[in-house]
């Protein structure tokens, strides 16, 4: 899978890179984050934290799946469509950016 | 300088300054850690139940009851003592301010804290103890129960929030300029945030350095610290870039310290 609509939300295609959100709020609460943009909170699986740690404006949506099955020892291709699911989420909340900055 | 700072509070105790009710006097502040200069001065702190009363004391507002505390100043052996008398009442308001009660009722715990009150918990952890007794002992040990570091921590971050969006905001109508100042203004209640989770609770910006130095956080070297606290890589022709850095290195502060 490279992009794709996923329940409505669109998946980011594995090349492209996002950006982080510097005028957001983001809680580390004994390790899960809570983040909240545009009034919207969200409280973050341990592995959806993960991923939006990456998340640099850098690394692209195929290295964030990579570091993510390092992380949890699983295999690339399962953990780069489960890292863009998350980053799509995390889009459509507003959480991150389209592009960087 | 050596300092022998319990034979100088006898010395202040003689001279009646220390009131014969005191359960506490001890010595604190740049000297006490090392970090005192020629100009620096001695900060006491008398903790009594009397109220401390003479024609040169000042007074200085907390938020607490009574309202004031009160303050004196002397010189010994050519360095000055500043006294701070504080009340053992007000010491215990103070300490029910960081509980975790009062955390958890939310409201920003932190922003009932007055500046004279962080100053005072800030300095039971390196306080001598002038006249023995285990008054400093026990309430150290109740500050570290307390929810005065996650309350600190909160505090800076809201800060530090507060200006990262408004560094944001005006580099989206390219007030670069303005987004500069907002920058280094979130970085540094980033930085104060980072160390307040170390325990380094003053946020006075002149002792960021040494703070950062006692602390020494694993997540940012001393040598990054500083060369964003003076802005080594800040290029006139591109500020824009120097606040996307500073904005990030705020962000991981948020990220990685636990509240």
């Amino acid at each position: 899978m490279s992009a794709g609509a996923m329940g409505g939300v669109v998946v980011p295609g594995f090349d492209r890179v996002l950006g982080p959100r510097f005028d957001m709020r983001v809680r580390n609460s004994g390790g899960r984050l809570m983040v909240t943009a545009d009034g919207t909170s969200l409280e973050l699986s341990e592995s959806a934290g993960f991923v939006f740690r990456q998340v640099d404006g850098i690394r692209t949506v195929r290295e964030i799946g990579a570091l993510l099955a390092a992380e949890y020892n699983i295999d690339v291709d399962e953990a780069t469509a489960d890292a863009a699911e998350v980053l799509a989420k995390l889009l459509a909340h507003t959480m991150l950016l389209p592009e960087p900055m | 300088m050596t300092i022998d700072y319990r034979a100088r509070i006898s010395d202040l105790v003689a001279a009646g300054l220390v009131p014969g009710t005191s359960r506490c006097v001890f010595a604190a502040g740049s000297l006490v850690r090392g970090w005192g200069n020629s100009s620096s001065d001695v900060d006491v702190y008398v903790v009594s139940d009397e109220e401390w009363r003479s024609d040169t004391a000042v007074y200085t507002s907390v938020g607490l009851e009574p309202a004031t505390v009160v303050g004196e100043s002397t010189r010994l052996d050519g360095v000055a003592w500043d006294l701070h008398y504080w009340l053992d009442s007000q010491v215990d308001q103070v300490m029910a301010k960081v509980s975790w009660e009062a955390y958890e009722a939310g409201g920003n715990a932190g922003s009932r804290l007055a500046s004279p009150e962080i100053a005072l918990l800030e300095r039971f952890g390196h306080g001598v103890d002038g006249l023995g007794g285990d008054w400093l002992s026990t309430r150290r040990e109740e500050l570290a129960d307390s929810a005065f570091a996650v309350i600190r921590v909160s505090y800076e971050l809201m800060y530090a929030d507060s200006y990262a969006e408004d560094a944001v905001g005006q580099l989206a109508c390219d007030d670069v300029h303005s987004a500069v100042l907002s920058a280094r203004t979130a970085f540094g209640h980033a930085m104060d945030a980072l160390l307040a989770h170390h325990g380094e609770y003053n946020h006075n910006p002149k002792w960021r350095a040494r703070r950062f130095q006692a602390a020494n956080p694993t997540l940012l070297s001393y040598e990054d610290y500083w060369a964003l606290e003076t802005m080594r890589s800040y290029d006139p022709a591109d500020p824009a870039s120097w606040v996307i850095e500073v904005l990030r290195a705020c962000r991981q502060v948020s990220l990685e310290v636990s509240v």
